[in-house]
């Protein structure tokens, strides 16, 4: 049993926090459900507080001289606590100054752990933004609400994984199951699981609306009301028919709104109705339950439960070799220049990249999304620039640590750099969860970069270094593309759900622990003292200095610059399909957010396994890389047409986004190859330097190719034009493979 | 000798590292509390103590009403708005319920003197109504109560009650919450600059102009009829409506009637009958100025632009509007001014001169409508309307 658990402790660990995330993601997906439904009430609520702030403002009022809008402000909050919520309501003018709150205190603090917050903008006469409303929400309503669900769906879910112990323990053991077995196990218990907790929390979607339903009946209620108490008969109010009409457009769990004459209320537990009061008849508004919005969420949960049961069957199965590659650690041929060793070489690559990306891009995003809710800026910045800063603050330093290590990487050896620069970004990532300052986040996010490029550096070097042939040097090349690819794909979907359970700053505790980790991988399992070795031993580094003067020199030669603007480019350029092209056309086409999670999803496993697999296959069957970057290009091409199709939207999205992770999965590895092989980068770099060079190529390229994707987006020909560029240099390409033939 | 190049290098790198590591965590020292919003009200253009506070004898403060007799609907607000607004300060007892208060002027003060309000105000036995009686009286026994220290504070409602209190030099503050133009009767020297510590007169910006936008915004009209008389430019407002008309576009077919017109027993038939020869067929409202539609000829103005298919607006009066004229848009808030008055009562309660006191006050509309005339003109009641709509009469 002993022998049993270690070789397969990494799965049931891995499958645990499958299980614990599909739980955090079910509660959370029920609790942003009824936060929604809660702002729809609370806006509905504070509708006549708005509306009647700015009539006084078209009137000639101003907000800084508006006394007694504090009375404006407590009305509103009277009206949201009705339905069973305590709130804090303050109002701002354009300039961010708080003119009046629902406290008696001129100065408090809001617990954003304990509130949420919702903001509506007040105008004046000249539609212009006057102010701001915002209504702090207490959490501990819905989350109160939520608790016993949780519970049971925590204790469910952890009898499930009992369960998957025992079987594993009783018939795993005993009938000695292979990996692939357990594996199936293990995603049968969470497939189940997901199945329970869909279950547990379906009512709770129900109750959500139910109550909000209640709350926006009773308010609509209270104002016809208002209006009949002032002496109007209901057949005098012009618009009613539209006003209710506008209520249900604002209340998605609105299906139907209608006012009615009835004795009695028909007993149906998706309608709500209220009497209106000051008729002389039995007047009911009623309001039925949009089931169809409710089944909508529910689908939703699942998609979503579908799309983290596939990442963790990505880990689970990128996971799998690491007990091999420790037990390859522990054995003597660990370190000695044997197949096996070049192989877990090609392994550790993968992995690591796999950890460093994942743990990379869980945080990558938030900072600026942790500046926006800050609403702080630095340096007289402004916090949406300060945000935007944030982001690219990290990536020139990502760039300048990249053209700089090469220099640094003379002077100390890559375990010491790998160490030094994991440990740069552990720091980082941590002083970002604990601070509370813009522009530390900043300045940490640049250390972050920085640290980020050593790791790089550290990685081109093992790649080039950790293996004895060009073939070896290859797998290296597809194993770090494909570590990078699931590395993208589960670092973006599991900060996800660390910053919706945890909060924006908890994925940079998350990213640190997991350098920390990362950090201890490498330093097990990648063999230094060889490749320190294999460094001494290569004369190419006889050539080290003057690598600003050398990378210069290549710029001189024709064929590096057609490797560079026929390869490299539009290879870099095609990676950033994904990451701007398609999610810019399903907000375009206002396609649901989920099939932006599983056009992402795609895009990753296509590339991770099936381009893997076909790069294997192309590799064997055309024998010239040129034909296999030609067709890459072509596929671009492809992408480029079909985006237009006015037809299946979703589909051609999905299909898009595979078609553009296989170009992905197959050229990114092809490029770099037919890069390292170019005649005069071969000449004046040696092996990690070229590869430094080239990344600095593409980060060039992933920086410029937002704004070209984005005037694709927008304007047909613009993309029709960029895919028959795509084609010309496919052709180019092919034909230069035949004259060179 | 190389052994120590190298492991030089490492230390050096290694002090490097150090010193980086330090300067990095230095910036966590800078760390505070995460996701905390602070809130620092930075209140408005001016700042009041709202903290209800007694005399320093430990009595409450003494208040007396001024109007000019007899009152209307008005001064019936303002005392309401100024009995509310004292007691949304905490001034007046929660346990008084002002909605069960009638809605006239002397039964809503009984009512007053009727409750327990507390220990911080008290009301005078009767409010002082000048143009009754014997002013003189009322200017002596006012005299009399403040020397005695009986009286800490007059509030008014008008323009003469304001120009005689001034006229009394009473010693203690006087606040006049409403006064159509505080500044042209010299109550006031200005709205910046009192002139008198003890004086305070509430004066509001633009109503005129912002009335005419008012109901532009809501009738949406291009064209207008607009009945006028000459003279009384202060109160009728009528070149400032003429003004804010050409700066909206908006096209004025103007009946005019001097000053001794409208002394003459045979007005309203002169407006009827110059209504009834006009061409009416492109306005799209009629705007009843000050001193053209009032209580008694309102049933028949307001019936003939409702025949005509027109909304008939009017320039002040909810009574008018009681009578028949379609809709009174005020930009006099008499109820908001009491309110706004009870704030700067409290900012002298605490001390402070009546005089220092901000004029300004920019009011809220304050709509009436009456619900038969509208059906009769055609206008198209929408449920925001009628709930903007302060009063509904018919």
């Amino acid at each position: 049993m002993k022998a049993f658990l270690r070789e397969y402790y990494i799965i049931l660990i891995i499958t645990v926090m499958s299980a614990l995330a599909l739980c955090a993601l079910s509660y959370l997906t029920v609790l942003d459900y009824s936060f929604a439904n809660e702002e729809q009430y609370i806006v509905t609520c504070n509708e006549s507080a708005v509306e009647e702030i700015e009539t006084s403002l078209r009137y000639g009022k101003r907000l800084s001289n508006y006394y007694g809008i504090r009375q404006v402000l407590l009305r509103s909050r009277d009206l949201v606590a009705e339905g069973g919520m305590d709130s804090i309501i303050v109002i701002e003018d354009a300039d961010g100054s708080v003119i009046a709150t629902t406290m008696e205190e001129d100065h408090f603090v809001i617990p954003m752990s304990d509130y949420k917050a919702i903001e509506q903008e007040i105008h004046d006469g000249a539609d212009n933004t006057a102010g701001i409303l915002k209504t702090y929400y207490s959490k501990d309503n819905v989350v109160s609400a939520l608790l016993p669900s949780a519970v049971r769906s925590t204790l469910g879910s952890l009898g499930i994984l009992i369960v998957l112990v025992i079987v594993l323990l009783a018939a795993g053991v005993r009938k000695n199951w292979s990996a692939n077995r357990v594996v199936a196990a293990a995603v049968a218990a969470i497939i189940l699981q997901g199945v329970f907790l869909t279950a547990v929390y379906e009512q709770e979607f129900v109750k959500a609306s139910q109550k909000s339903i209640t709350g926006v009946a009773s308010y609509i209620g209270a104002s016809i009301d208002g209006v009949l108490e002032k002496g109007v008969a209901i057949d005098e109010i012009a618009d009613l028919g539209d006003y209710l009409e506008k209520k249900k457009q604002e209340n998605d769990f609105i299906k139907d709104i209608y006012i009615e004459r009835t004795d009695k209320i028909p007993e149906d537990d998706d309608l709500f109705a209220v009497g209106i009061e000051n008729t002389d008849s039995s007047l009911v508004l009623s309001c039925r339950i949009a089931e169809g919005y409710i089944r909508k969420n529910v689908i939703n949960m699942v998609l979503m439960f579908v799309a983290t049961i596939i990442l963790a069957v990505i880990v689970l199965k990128e996971s799998l070799t690491l007990s091999d590659m420790i037990a390859f650690r522990k054995s003597g041929r660990f370190g000695k220049n044997v197949p096996e060793q070049f192989e877990n070489i090609a392994r550790a690559i993968r992995y690591g990249n796999f950890m460093s990306l994942t743990f990379e891009y869980m945080c990558l995003s938030f900072s600026a999304l942790q500046i926006k809710e800050w609403n702080q800026g630095a340096w007289g910045l402004s916090p949406v620039m300060a945000a935007a800063l944030s982001i690219s603050i990290c990536s020139i330093a990502d760039i300048a640590g990249m053209i700089a290590m090469p220099a640094i990487s003379r002077k100390i050896n890559g375990r010491l750099l790998m160490s030094i620069s994991a440990a740069v970004i552990v720091i980082s990532n941590i002083s970002c969860f604990f601070t509370a300052s813009t522009a530390v986040m900043i300045i940490m996010r640049f250390f972050a970069g920085a640290g980020a490029a050593g790791t790089k550096q550290v990685r081109n070097e093992v790649i080039t270094k950790g293996c004895s042939n060009e073939q070896e040097r290859n797998s290296n090349l597809t194993a770090s593309n494909m570590g990078v690819i699931g590395g993208l794909l589960c670092g973006l979907g599991l900060g996800g759900v660390v910053a919706g359970v945890f909060g924006y700053q908890a994925t940079f505790l998350a990213g640190g622990i997991g350098h920390i980790l990362y950090l201890l991988f490498e330093r097990a399992c990648i063999p230094w003292d060889m490749i320190a070795s294999h460094t001494a031993a290569s004369g190419s580094e006889k050539m080290e200095k003057n690598l600003m003067a050398r990378a210069g020199h290549i710029f001189t030669s024709a064929s590096a610059w057609r490797a560079i603007f026929m390869i490299v480019v539009p290879q870099n350029f095609l990676l950033m399909l994904i990451v701007c092209l398609i999610p810019g056309r399903i907000q375009s086409l206002e396609l649901p957010g989920v099939v932006l999670t599983y056009a992402n999803l795609l895009n990753g496993m296509t590339g991770l396994y099936i381009g893997e697999i076909l790069y294997k296959i192309l590799s064997r069957r055309i024998k010239s890389s040129l034909n296999i970057q030609a067709l890459v290009l072509l596929g671009g091409a492809a992408v480029m047409f079909i985006m237009d199709i006015p037809a299946a939207y979703s589909l051609v999205i999905l299909v898009a986004a595979s078609l553009a992770g296989l170009l992905d999965g197959i050229g990114t590895p092809v490029s770099t190859d037919l890069f390292l092989k170019n005649g005069a980068i071969m000449k004046n770099l040696n092996g990690t330097e070229s590869l430094m060079v080239y990344s600095v190529i593409s980060s060039a390229v992933m920086a410029a190719a937002p704004f070209v994707l984005e005037l694709c987006e927008k304007n047909l020909i613009w993309m029709l034009s960029c895919g028959a560029v795509l084609l010309a240099l496919a052709a180019f390409l092919f034909m230069g493979r035949k004259k060179a033939a | 000798m190389q052994k120590n190049t190298t492991a030089n290098t490492r230390f050096r790198t290694f002090r490097a590292v150090s010193v980086l590591l330090v300067i990095m965590s230095l910036f966590l020292s800078g760390c505070t509390g995460r996701n905390d919003v602070v809130i620092d009200v930075a209140g408005q253009d001016y700042e009041f103590e709202t903290e209800p506070v007694c005399r320093s004898d430990g009595e409450p403060f003494r208040l007396a009403f001024m109007d000019l007799g007899p009152p209307i609907e008005s001064s019936y607000l303002c005392l309401k708005g100024f009995a509310e607004g004292l007691q949304a300060l905490g001034y007046i007892s929660e346990g008084v319920d002002f909605s069960k208060a009638p809605q006239d002027f002397y039964e809503y003060y009984d009512f007053m003197l009727s409750q327990d309000l507390g220990p911080y105000v008290s009301f005078d036995e009767k409010p002082y109504m000048i143009g009754e009686g014997n002013d003189d009286e009322i200017a002596a026994q006012l005299s009399e109560e403040c020397s005695a220290g009986r009286l800490d504070m007059v509030v008014a409602t008008g323009t003469d009650p304001g120009i005689f209190l001034k006229d009394l030099g009473l010693d203690i503050p006087f606040l006049v919450c409403l006064a159509t133009d505080p500044v042209a009767s010299g109550i006031i020297d200005s709205a910046e600059d009192t002139g008198d510590d003890r004086i305070w007169a509430l004066v509001e910006p633009n109503p005129y102009k912002r009335q005419f936008e008012g109901y532009r915004n809501m009738l949406g009209f291009d064209r207008l009829c607009m009945v006028t008389v000459n003279g009384m430019d202060t109160i009728t407002g009528n070149p400032l409506y003429r003004e804010k008309a050409a700066e909206l576009g908006v096209v004025v077919d103007e009946i005019n009637f001097s000053e001794e017109e409208s002394l003459k027993d045979d007005y309203d038939e002169k407006i009827e009958e110059a209504l009834r020869s006009a061409d009416l067929s492109e306005d799209d409202a009629i705007l009843f100025a000050y001193g053209t539609m009032d209580d008694e000829n309102a049933p028949a103005l307001s019936s003939f632009a409702a025949d005509a298919g027109i909304p008939s607006l009017i320039g002040d009066g909810d009574s008018i509007s009681e009578n028949g004229g379609m809709m009174c848009l005020s930009c006099f808030d008499y109820e908001g001014y009491g309110a706004y008055a009870a704030m700067v009562a409290s900012n002298v309660f605490h001390g402070h001169n009546a005089g220092d006191q901000p004029c300004i006050y920019t009011s809220s509309p304050h709509v009436v409508l009456n619900m038969t005339t509208a059906k009769n003109s055609g206008f198209v009641t929408t449920f925001d309307l009628l709930r903007g709509i302060d009063r509904i009469y018919r």
